[in-house]
């Protein structure tokens, strides 16, 4: 399983694409962590905003490149690994060693689970390393129930909650993505399905509206002002992803 | 059906596919025995490629089964394939890799390869098919032949018992053609490894192999030794013998 593991990642990191697009989204979080600190306030949505200082600045960072995440740079890795692999014929190198279809998956999963949780926490380092080295402090803040107040640590641990639950819903999103690349034939057709999931899930249940509207379900989910289950469909769409597509990796005929 | 024997590398024992409606192979059975050089031979779309993915786990038959050393490949799929290498249609390698990195991660899968003899093995398999001095090159700088010849690198990795190559010619020029049938040869003499070599180069095949097995519309039309092949031939030769056994 290890040298499975050993032998994806190290196909992740030769890909240009890999290098590429961290070095793009290191620019982007750094051009946002300028942006916001000129804007001097972190929105919620349209109507609530608080002041942004060293303890809040990270959640608001995550905020600016959610999308980025969730829409282009985590689909794009994921398709390219789960997807374009296969079916460019590449991986058919792979396919004919003695190893387990589903081990492979499941190690190509959990490579993808480490690059996306490594975007994650250089957003959130880089988060917090510029908050606390460029906006003021504050003795308290608030989110967006203003009737919580957090201390710096308190405030600390709350944006590290929510990095986690972003992670959680960017775990939904690899599971979700892994199945779609299993059930299409080629890397647009994969990107425009996980599109169309993600956005066409809104119309489904507003229970899976973190699919697409993460960083606004968590703000109101950790402040309690979410009112649709969360763990339960996010969990759901994480294992069923997971299982279903495991599956599919053990059984499926590899044509290509 | 076949009995089981003890030197066949190789059994296929009444495997059939079928593609919606369309049967692809059809209750095919044949063995190959260890030290064998095995023409696999027939018009396109016989069915050659799909029974060599059958044949590497990559599909499963719809009915029969096929068995390596005597492992089904269908129910141990990963026992089955730990001493045999493959080129199934044409070998597509890691452009953004070179040839040595390719190999060096390919060879990370298998298991009878310890991590200690990973570089030593690949070396060895560079030296091998010649590709030593452009081993550090990138693999999408490589002509048709050189891929071909890393085809067989990687398919040395795991120390196979039997090589499965699905027209390795195809693309290569009459001096390749020619290094690709020395290679076969000097690896099944030197290191007794057995091989199915699937080619249309009829004259090629005659040249190096022991038997040949012979498929039409997904049926097993003939089998036999290259001297059963050659006498069934007789004047008219192998090439026209073969287009008579395809049209009748």
């Amino acid at each position: 399983m290890l040298a499975m593991m050993l032998s994806d990642w190290e196909r992740m990191w030769k890909r240009k694409k890999t290098l590429v697009s961290l070095l793009i989204f290191v620019f982007i979080v750094g051009f946002d962590c300028l942006f916001l600190s000129m804007q001097k306030l972190g929105a919620f949505d349209n109507v609530s905003t608080v002041p942004l200082v060293s303890e809040n600045f990270a959640l608001f960072l995550l905020k600016e490149v959610s999308f980025f995440l969730v829409l282009i740079i985590g689909p794009m890795l994921i398709i390219d690994s789960m997807n374009g692999e296969y079916t460019s014929g590449q991986l058919r190198m792979v396919l004919i060693r003695p190893v387990s279809f589903a081990k492979l998956f499941l190690a190509k999963w959990m490579n993808l689970a480490g690059m996306l949780l490594l975007f994650t926490a250089v957003t959130f380092a880089v988060g917090e390393a510029f908050g606390y080295a460029f906006l003021p402090g504050a003795d308290t803040v608030v989110f967006l129930n203003p009737e919580q107040q957090y201390g710096p640590t308190g405030a600390f641990f709350y944006c590290l909650k929510s990095y986690g639950l972003f992670y959680l819903i960017l775990l939904a999103q690899l599971s979700l993505t892994s199945l779609i690349c299993t059930l299409l034939p080629g890397v647009v057709l994969s990107y425009l399905g996980w599109i169309a999931v993600a956005a066409g899930s809104l119309y489904v249940s507003d229970s899976l509206g973190f699919l697409l509207m993460g960083m606004s379900t968590i703000f109101k989910l950790t402040t309690g002002l979410y009112h649709h289950p969360f763990y339960l469909p996010l969990l759901v769409c994480l294992g069923f992803g997971f299982a279903v597509t495991m599956g599919l990796w053990q059984r499926r005929g590899w044509t290509k | 059906m076949n009995e089981m024997n003890e030197t066949n590398v190789l059994e296929v024992l009444n495997v059939s596919k079928k593609a919606g409606a369309r049967t692809l192979v059809d209750h095919v059975s044949f063995s190959i025995q260890a030290g064998d050089v095995c023409g696999f031979v027939g018009p396109n779309g016989a069915g050659k490629t799909t029974l060599i993915r059958m044949m590497t786990g990559l599909i499963k038959p719809g009915g029969g089964s096929i068995r390596i050393d005597g492992t089904d490949v269908g129910r141990e799929r990963v026992k089955a394939l730990s001493r045999v290498g493959a080129i199934v249609e044409s070998p597509i390698f890691f452009p953004y890799m070179s040839g040595r990195d390719n190999l060096l991660n390919l060879a990370r899968l298998h298991p009878n390869v310890p991590g200690t003899e990973r570089k030593a093995r690949v070396e060895e398999a560079l030296s091998i098919v010649g590709l030593s001095e452009r081993g550090s090159d990138k693999v999408k700088t490589y002509s048709l032949g050189m891929k071909q010849r890393l085809g067989i690198a990687q398919a040395l990795l795991g120390d196979p018992r039997l090589i499965i190559l699905d027209e390795p010619a195809n693309g290569l020029d009459p001096m390749g053609i020619r290094e690709l049938r020395q290679l076969i040869q000097r690896l099944n003499q030197e290191r007794g490894i057995t091989f199915l070599v699937s080619s249309h180069l009829l004259d090629e095949l005659q040249r190096i192999c022991s038997r040949f097995v012979i498929i039409k519309e997904g049926k097993l039309v003939w089998e036999g030794t290259s001297r059963e092949w050659q006498e069934a031939a007789g004047t008219k030769g192998i090439e026209e013998h073969f287009v008579e056994m395809m049209t009748s």
